[in-house]
């Protein structure tokens, strides 16, 4: 599997451009994270890559064909998109929710048989969350929530995840079960992932390249390590950025710290 | 209550469990379905029989299957009279009672789930109101009812056509616009309405307006029937077979077409069906208000929100709420009452007590 963005940028109409020619490319499992400040255009960067918003110049590819030459169907059958948690005016069992996912393999006229049921039961075991099957979607946590669309999402058998801001508005808890449940996919089931995340550490946690958008359109892409440096960091959301690392029993966790943005406190010490 | 969150891995035997108990809720779901399902078909059997041997000319059971049957009573003899009151006008009425009863029921609550707003109506993008609009300008101009049948039905479908063209904008017609632009055509046409009532003879003419206008199935022949029931099958088959694609469509226009649905395709067959159905029983019996609202939600709090289910149950329970209706409305008092005076005086009632019984939509 090969994700790529070639000069992708974008501007609402009459309005100076949100993204300039942003170029990244993803191949294998490996997990993409992009950061940057509110109003960066994380979201319409996802949107971009997706289709679901036309670029003004440049294009997406996967596996090397314009996915504007893609048919549709094809396309939501290798590329999973996990929108932001929003509960719907009418809400579905989880079960229900999950099956939406079985949409790109069928007909219009088909409704989800024997077959797509068995697909949303592996999603739903998958994710660990088999117990909430036929629980209404209003009556389980956030967190649950959010693993509940991973699932629809995964019901398609993509091959790509991408997810929006996956892990905003969770508590700590729910935040590494997320997590842990993407790095677990692109481990064990080879899927890649590209997220937008408010949070580097956890970029730097679960991804193996990172792009981030700077305040003036600019972007910057390459390996996590390289990019999530503090100097990148600081100019990306224009506040002193501290990065250290401390050890864990099993491994090593790198901790952002924004400092206060008074020159004379000094940052925080260790 | 103490609620357990599993971290994932789950240990493999007990996600088995939870798989295994899921399977058995599906099961015993299905089974409680199909009970429903055979339940509201011989009530809307039982019910039908039962308003053919309703009203001022008596038929009684054994003369109705006698008639409907030749030979099952060889002893009963039914009059020509009989025979012809069963045949052309009972029978048609029950008919159209629950064709439109049905037909009200699946457009409104398709319409609420691909505006995903539980507030929507048949109506909501102008199609009834432009089809009352035709029907009564065919009766201002004194036209035969199978004329003002036509009238209605073509004003209906022009009202939709309008309502996509204000509503496009650049690439497509965003929900919202469609919305807009429904209201504000149906705005129109009901300013037309009211021209026509204001130019209207007082004496014949607007009365015979006013009556349409509040709904009646007295019209009703084979002949007007044949005309509108076309419309209001297909209009039903085309929501019934997209009828789980609802569900994806109750979602944000992105995340629909993120889930590899033809969003536009798919909105513009969920109107055309409806719109079909809205005008066609608009065209045949004037302006039958709640039906459409109401009779989905009763559909969801029975069933849940799945529209693969709330489709069929709102054809069910529309069609004998309807049938229910018109035979009151005809069999009631010696003069017909109109029909949306009833859906609003009986729908209310019966909607606050299954509202308090069952906890309202699940929320």
């Amino acid at each position: 599997m090969k994700f790529e963005v070639r000069e992708g940028s974008f501007q609402y109409t009459h309005e100076k451009e949100v993204l300039k020619k942003v170029s990244f490319s993803l191949e294998g499992p490996e997990i993409l994270s992009i950061l940057g400040a509110n109003g960066a255009g994380k979201t319409t960067l996802l949107k971009c890559m997706l289709g679901l918003l036309p670029w003004s110049s440049g294009a997406t590819f996967l596996e090397g064909t314009d996915i504007n030459k893609i048919p549709n169907k094809e396309f939501w059958k290798k590329v999973g998109y996990v929108p932001q948690a929003k509960k719907p005016s009418f809400v579905y069992s989880v079960r229900e929710m999950v099956v939406l996912g079985r949409n790109a393999w069928l007909k219009e006229w088909q409704r989800p048989g024997k077959k797509d049921w068995a697909k949303v039961e592996e999603a739903l075991e998958l994710l660990g969350i088999s117990h909430l099957q036929n629980r209404l979607c209003s009556q389980i946590s956030g967190g649950e929530y959010q693993l509940v669309l991973v699932a629809r999402a995964l019901a398609a058998e993509p091959s790509l995840l991408v997810l929006d801001e996956p892990e905003s508005n969770l508590d700590f808890k729910n935040q590494t079960i997320v997590l842990e449940a993407i790095r677990r996919l692109c481990r064990e089931k080879g899927i890649s992932a590209i997220l937008n995340t408010h949070y580097p550490e956890h970029a730097i946690d679960i991804s193996q390249k990172a792009l981030l958008l700077m305040p003036d359109g600019a972007t910057v892409f390459g390996s996590a390590e390289e990019v999530l440096r503090e100097e990148l960091l600081q100019k990306a959301f224009d506040v002193p950025v501290l990065i250290r690392k401390i050890q864990l029993p099993d491994r090593e966790y790198t901790c952002v710290f924004p400092t206060p943005s008074s020159k004379s406190e000094g940052g925080i010490k260790l | 209550m103490t609620r357990q969150r599993r971290k994932a891995p789950v240990p493999a035997g007990e996600s088995t469990a939870d798989l295994v108990k899921g399977r058995d809720m599906q099961k015993r779901a299905s089974r409680i379905h199909r009970l429903w399902a055979i339940g509201i078909i011989a009530a809307i059997l039982v019910l039908s029989a039962a308003a053919v041997t309703m009203g001022r000319f008596h038929i009684g059971f054994r003369e109705f299957f006698a008639a409907l049957v030749p030979g099952l009573f060889p002893d009963v003899e039914v009059p020509e009279a009989a025979r012809n009151v069963i045949f052309n006008i009972r029978l048609p009425r029950i008919g159209l009672a629950l064709l439109a009863g049905a037909g009200l029921s699946v457009s409104g609550g398709a319409f609420q789930a691909l505006f995903s707003n539980p507030l929507a109506t048949p109506d909501t993008l102008g199609v009834a109101t432009g089809a009352s609009f035709g029907a009564v300008l065919g009766i201002l101009f004194g036209l035969p009812s199978v004329l003002v049948q036509v009238f209605a039905l073509l004003a209906g479908l022009l009202a939709v056509i309008l309502v996509y063209t204000v509503g496009r904008v650049k690439g497509g017609s965003p929900m919202i616009m469609l919305i807009l632009a429904g209201m504000v055509i149906s705005a129109l046409f009901s300013a037309l309405v009211s021209l026509v009532k204001y130019t209207a003879d007082p004496q014949d003419v607007l009365p015979a307006i006013t009556f349409w206008l509040m709904g009646s199935l007295s019209g009703t022949t084979s002949e007007t029937l044949l005309i509108g029931a076309p419309f209001i099958l297909l209009g039903m088959l085309l929501i019934y077979i997209l009828r789980w694609k609802l569900n994806a469509m109750s979602l944000s226009e992105e995340e629909a077409v993120s889930l590899g649905i033809p969003v536009k395709k798919i909105r513009a067959l969920v109107v055309l069906g409806s719109t079909m159905i809205t005008a066609s029983v608009v065209s045949m019996c004037g302006l039958i208000g709640w039906v459409g609202l109401l009779i989905p939600h009763i559909g969801r709090m029975i069933f849940g929100n799945n529209n693969t289910y709330v489709v069929p149950a709102s054809m069910g329970l529309g069609a004998i709420f309807m049938l229910v209706i018109d035979t009151v409305a005809r069999c009631v008092t010696a003069s017909e009452i109109p029909v949306s005076i009833l859906t609003a005086v009986i729908g209310a009632p019966f909607f606050i007590a299954l509202l308090r019984k069952t906890g309202g939509i699940q929320v």
